[in-house]
């Protein structure tokens, strides 16, 4: 061979290398850009009164992270005892003030890492990928699941966490993996199962992924994980006997209708299967379909009750596109004799089952949208791969002209219906925001009532400090904000 | 390929648009829209409310609520009274336990209005909170409308 044709070779591997780079930075970057937004919207928020204030104060009298976490190892029903401690940590950074800041800032520093290591998951790599990474853009920041992991800052969003903390391990397993690679994946396992339950999660992808064949998990980090999940059921049920959380603690969606705590041992009486088992298949739905919503059927309800509205329609045609192209790759797969993983996406399709299936049994006691929030940022890992697969099976595929026109409208549609859900969560947190700011009128009063005033006496120049930080965050009234905008993003919050 | 980049690229450009113009001070999500106090309470505003209030406006003091927001045209009204018109009980304790007087006179006038428009909500926190010698009578009572 010639040198001139080995300069060229070399030169050629070099271009690619660089373009390949190029385009990647641009899909982070893109991923960058809708994170920074929603970032700026979080810094408009108030913390959520309801479930934060007490937490706050509770942090303000507990001397250190280590006393919050190790009080909490003995929660009844729960098990979040690095929770607890995260929010002494922040709160501890500022010396309790500006926290509304501070939490919010945070929870935006969540938010562009939770989007850039979807991404990176990604692996966009040319025109095609950069092409369907922006349509997997648009579902992954779309799901009505992500917006329960950002519009509530409670005063830190553990659902984002650990769902954040999945994709991490995801990335990692995607590696060339390694003993670096390993230990992150360990202690991602070990961070989000101490935040949350379903933290557990993180147990899953790592063994979906290894199973998968990702080759950034290895036979070691699958066993040590094992053995930490094991651990984790010996220390929360043998030694601290936490227990799991009943019926009794929360209302949860049936058909069209959210049941009280007592209406739910009105109809099941003693057996709740019937309704674990609805709560099972209605969380698989609701990241399948976008219906039902937190349990309710809110597209038929809202039939029943004439109040259709274009959103309805956009919600659900946007998820019919994309889990239809998704049942479409698998078909196809299996129609080729694929019968085990080989592509990135076929993993990834395996990965996602895998979370959905585990994330959904989680949910059975109740449900509610953030709970399915890791299954939902997966959702758009395979429905990415489905549709890189269908674009580069597009110029050799046999058509008719007909048929053309059809697919180009039916992905523009899809598409489309995609970047409006996306767009639509800047609408909701413009008005969750709103919501909360009222809620902080109504905090001494309502604790005055529930006795929390009493029982927070020494935390009072701390409440009152952060109600008055809430009230002075300028936000939107609805009544100033395009009444289209309500027909045509949701408003389910 | 178009087909399926096109939209969430249009979303991606524009909202980089959008963040470039943040440090022109143009924020078009957040563009918050100046209102009195009493325009704060015909919205059911209570954040605002206690915004206002807190930078020193007076809770009392009678104020333009723009057209469509409660009528068709503008009326000067007090907060309380605006409170009323929308019978929300929350606007109305978020005015009294800021600074909102409710004298004999005020009371009266402000019942004799929820009575008049039918404010059953609003009735039921001024009945609670009705000063003593209070009078019930409507007769010579003038109401915003």
């Amino acid at each position: 061979m010639s040198s001139s044709a080995l300069t060229t070779s070399t030169d050629n591997r070099t271009d690619s290398g660089v373009r390949r780079r190029i385009i990647s930075t641009a899909a982070v970057l893109a991923a960058l850009v809708l994170a920074l937004a929603i970032g700026h919207d979080l810094l408009h928020m108030p913390l959520q009164v309801s479930d934060s204030l007490s937490l706050i104060a509770d942090a303000a009298r507990v001397p250190t992270a280590w006393q919050a976490f190790f009080s909490h190892l003995a929660g009844a029903g729960y098990f979040r005892p690095m929770f607890y401690a995260e929010i002494k940590l922040l709160y501890d950074l500022t010396g309790g003030d500006s926290l509304q800041l501070v939490y919010r800032l945070f929870h935006a520093l969540l938010i562009v890492a939770y989007l850039v290591l979807f991404v990176r998951a990604l692996q966009v790599r040319d025109a095609l990928t950069l092409a369907a990474g922006a349509f997997a853009l648009t579902v992954f920041v779309g799901m009505h699941t992500f917006l329960g992991g950002v519009k509530e800052i409670y005063p830190t969003n553990h659902f984002l966490q650990v769902a954040l903390l999945a994709l991490l391990a995801l990335n990692l397993a995607q590696s060339r993996g390694g003993l670096l690679v390993d230990l992150g994946l360990l202690v991602s396992f070990t961070v989000a199962s101490l935040i949350l339950e379903s933290g557990l999660l993180v147990w899953v992808v790592i063994a979906a992924a290894w199973m998968a064949g990702m080759p950034g998990v290895s036979k070691r980090a699958v066993i040590g994980a094992t053995l930490l999940l094991a651990g984790y059921f010996v220390v929360r049920f043998g030694i601290y006997s936490t227990g799991l959380p009943t019926v009794e603690e929360r209302s949860t969606g049936y058909l069209l209708e959210t049941l009280s705590q007592a209406q739910i041992r009105e109809r099941f009486g003693d057996n709740l299967w019937p309704l674990y088992g609805y709560n099972f298949l209605s969380s698989i739905s609701s990241v399948l379909f976008s219906e039902p919503r937190s349990g309710v059927w809110r597209f038929v309800r809202s039939i029943r009750g004439d109040q259709l509205a274009p959103r309805h329609f956009i919600w659900l045609g946007a998820s019919l596109f994309s889990t239809g192209l998704l049942v479409a790759y698998v078909t196809s797969r299996l129609r080729a004799g694929v019968r085990r993983p080989v592509t990135l996406a076929d993993r990834h399709v395996v990965v996602f089952a895998a979370v959905l299936v585990a994330n959904a049994a989680m949910s059975y006691v109740y449900t509610k949208d953030e709970i399915m929030g890791t299954a939902g940022a997966f959702y758009g890992l395979p429905v990415y791969g489905a549709m890189v697969y269908f674009l580069r099976r597009w110029p050799a595929s046999p058509r008719t002209w007909q048929a053309t026109a059809f697919l180009v409208v039916l992905y523009m549609a899809g598409s489309g219906a995609w970047a409006v859900r996306a767009a639509g969560v800047h609408h909701v947190l413009r008005s969750e925001a709103f919501l909360q700011r009222n809620d902080w009128t109504q905090m001494e009063r309502q604790w005055r009532e529930n006795g929390n005033w009493e029982h927070y006496a020494d935390q009072q120049p701390l409440v009152r400090r952060l109600r008055d930080e809430a009230v002075a965050t300028p936000v939107v009234n609805p009544r100033f904000v395009p009444g289209w905008a309500e027909r045509v993003f949701d408003i389910y919050y | 390929m178009a087909a399926v980049a096109i939209p969430g690229a249009v979303l991606i450009v524009a909202t980089a648009c959008l963040l470039l113009a943040l440090p022109l001070g143009i924020d078009p999500l957040w563009q918050v829209e100046p209102v009195t106090l009493a325009e704060a309470a015909a919205l059911r505003d209570t954040g605002e409310i206690m915004r206002l209030i807190d930078r020193g406006q007076d809770p009392n003091r009678a104020q333009t609520v723009r057209a469509d927001l409660l009528r068709n045209e503008p009326v000067v009204i007090t907060p309380l009274e605006a409170a009323v018109a929308v019978d929300r009980p929350e606007v109305l304790q978020v005015l009294l336990d800021n600074g909102a007087v409710l004298d004999n006179a005020i009371w009266t006038r402000l019942s004799c209005f929820a009575r008049e428009i039918g404010a059953d909500d609003a009735r039921t926190v001024l009945d609670a909170r009705r000063p003593a010698g209070a009078a019930d009578e409507c007769d010579h009572v003038e109401t915003p409308w």
